[in-house]
């Protein structure tokens, strides 16, 4: 989750290398080590699904986005679009960033709590890409 | 002045077409699925390629002059809000290399991204009805055909 997350969450907030090939092979990465690093099955199984749970959090603000742009670019071609339209279009996205913040930084506790420090840092070596 | 000016300020006028002409061309040509832009990127592009276009569109020079205007405030705008965001951006990959993150910090620079995009997109939107005022229904169609 640690470069996972952060990194998709850095990629949503610049909007560089905002592409869902390259967030579905980071994710896909995580999961590889986790299974080959974790071998107690209850833990893997939880850190599995940690990543899962961040993955649809993030798909999740992802489509906010995508909504907002698409709400935005609607308003932009209506010729009689009014402040109120344009408003109506970033308001859910709001809300969204608090969510988003707040999955992403509850997982990271999740997988601290989860991974003892050497394997916290064999993930860091073995998924040493940064967005 | 916007980049767009910077690189192109004196272009002749066949180079008028021939942009618009050469994205259509492209968009077509991709064979890829392309990942949907950010919103911000997709903003930028619809509002600087009609930059050019005005001219073409708006007869009273006056009236042109205004919307171009406007038009090049958007792009300057958004310009300013990718700076933003990629210093903030910046911030957070720094996180990145240390071993627990700074939930603080994280937590700062997302309100800071909100509240900086926030003031940016009011701009904008009071830029967009600006524009309503000086096009007419019809010029505002052959405008947004464009993009």
């Amino acid at each position: 989750m640690f470069w996972v997350g952060l990194a998709t969450l850095i990629m949503l907030i610049s909007g560089t290398g905002d592409d869902t090939r390259a967030f579905r092979k980071r994710v896909k990465e995580m999961e590889k080590v986790i299974t080959e690093l974790i071998t107690e099955p209850a833990r893997r199984d939880t850190a599995l699904k940690t990543l899962t749970e961040t993955q649809v959090a993030l798909s999740a603000h992802r489509t906010r986005l995508a909504e907002m742009g698409t709400c935005l670019e609607a308003a932009d071609r209506n010729y009689a679009a009014t402040e109120a339209d344009y408003n109506s279009c970033v308001d859910p996205l709001d809300a969204g960033w608090d969510v988003a913040t707040d999955q992403l930084l509850t997982a990271n506790k999740r997988f601290h709590s989860l991974l003892d420090a050497a394997e916290w840092q064999t993930i860091q070596d073995r998924l040493s890409h940064k967005p | 002045m916007t980049k767009w000016r910077m690189f192109f300020p004196h272009r002749p006028a066949r180079l008028n077409f021939l942009v618009p002409s050469l994205f259509l061309v492209l968009a077509a040509c991709s064979k890829e699925q392309r990942p949907s832009n950010h919103p911000i990127a997709s903003i930028y592009d619809r509002n600087v390629t009609k930059i050019e276009l005005v001219a073409l569109v708006v007869n009273e020079p006056s009236r042109a002059k205004k919307v171009r205007h406007i038009y090049e405030d958007i792009a300057q705008l958004l310009e300013e809000l990718r700076l933003i965001r990629a210093k903030i951006s910046e911030r957070l990959t720094q996180n990145l290399d240390a071993n627990t993150l700074d939930e603080t910090q994280v937590r700062a620079d997302v309100l800071e991204l909100r509240k900086r995009s926030k003031q940016s997109y009011h701009r904008y939107v009071q830029l967009q009805l600006e524009l309503r005022k000086h096009l007419t229904k019809q010029e505002f169609a052959r405008l947004d055909k464009v993009r």
